[in-house]
């Protein structure tokens, strides 16, 4: 019946698809989340004895491991946002940029579930608390590092990985 | 797929060298923490499984670190310590135990100018929430420990016993 329909459609999906898998999304993707973590990480770097309280406020972590997973989180945080913007392994920063995610998506779950409200502590002291609201920011951020993760192909990056690297060299010579 | 996850992996490899980032600089720097925690976590907590949590009036026996509502009151009366209410800034508002200082258990660091500026670590602090299932109480109990406060318990009963008994409150809800 509807003829016309397929092809726009099929249309529509190439142009999402384009747009999903091209440099420009990518780069402002890189950019939002690196920029994103390393504003994130600043308060906690600065304050471990702070973001460790906030850590073991979600009862999660064993309490003698609470300062070394705060450690652990801040500076990842703080590396891979780093490495996110300069373009340092883009893929791999977030890789780490979206294992973090997804421990804080679970934590969150956790604490929703048990019915207990704890300071997020997610962009340092007086942040807002937990809440179902931040599991979907949480994960639209996620959906943003896995567009990283799968299509950044190394433009305006320092360092790109081998693949994007040979990519590069291809373009340069032709 | 396979690649995504060497990516992911090579995540995990970020991680890695971040915490070792981490760990080093927190050596070297003057405000690092420990890098395991001293001092214990406090557990007064009855959860509903334990035997008969109780709201009633009765002076039970109480669990360690934490005090009774005869305790309570005798402190309250005497007036040399220092209370602090471990609920929310809101709940705070509508009625606390008079003259308790509001240090939100989930806002400690937010908090914390305040409390070293009206409680001394060596001042008799008895901290409360809503009642013997709240846990609040002992997760600001556990931080204050570390803080190097030294004389802190946990008036257990917390505010449900305190308004069950009668005795003073202020706040916006009169009793």
């Amino acid at each position: 019946m509807d003829t016309r329909g397929l092809p726009d459609r099929r249309a529509g999906a190439e142009v999402i698809g384009r747009l999903l898998t091209g440099q420009g999304l990518n780069l402002v993707l890189r950019l939002f989340l690196g920029g994103l973590f390393v504003y994130a990480a600043f308060s906690k770097v600065a304050d471990p004895a702070g973001f460790a309280m906030s850590v073991r406020g979600y009862k999660i972590v064993p309490f003698a491991l609470s300062n070394l997973f705060a450690l652990s989180m801040s500076w990842t945080e703080l590396l891979a946002g780093v490495m996110l913007i300069l373009g340092l392994w883009t893929r791999k920063a977030a890789g780490a940029i979206a294992i973090l995610l997804a421990m804080f998506i679970v934590a969150i779950v956790m604490v929703l579930v048990r019915g207990m409200v704890v300071d997020c502590g997610c962009f340092g002291e007086g942040g807002s608390s937990t809440s179902w609201l931040l599991i979907v920011r949480n994960l639209a951020l996620l959906t943003a590092a896995i567009i990283v993760i799968c299509y950044n192909d190394g433009f305006a990056s320092l360092h790109a990985g081998r693949r994007a690297g040979r990519k590069r060299q291809f373009s340069s010579t032709s | 797929m396979k690649a995504f996850f060497s990516e992911i992996l090579g995540g995990l490899f970020v991680v890695v060298a971040a915490t070792v980032i981490g760990v080093t600089v927190n050596g070297m720097r003057p405000n690092g923490v420990a890098l395991i925690p001293s001092g214990a976590p406090v557990s007064t907590v009855q959860h509903d499984d334990a035997p008969a949590a109780d709201t009633s009036l009765a002076d039970t026996t109480v669990a360690e670190g934490a005090i009774s509502l005869a305790e309570m009151k005798r402190r309250f009366d005497a007036g040399t310590g220092f209370v602090i209410d471990a609920r929310s800034p809101e709940e705070y508002q509508q009625g606390h135990i008079p003259g308790a200082i509001n240090i939100p258990h989930d806002r400690i660091p937010e908090y914390l100018d305040a409390l070293n500026s009206q409680v001394p670590t060596d001042g008799e602090v008895t901290i409360y929430c809503r009642g013997p299932s709240c846990d609040f109480s002992d997760l600001l109990a556990t931080e204050m420990k570390m803080l190097g406060y030294t004389n802190v318990s946990v008036f257990s009963g917390g505010w449900e016993q305190w308004t069950l008994a009668g005795y003073p409150t202020e706040g916006l809800v009169p009793k």
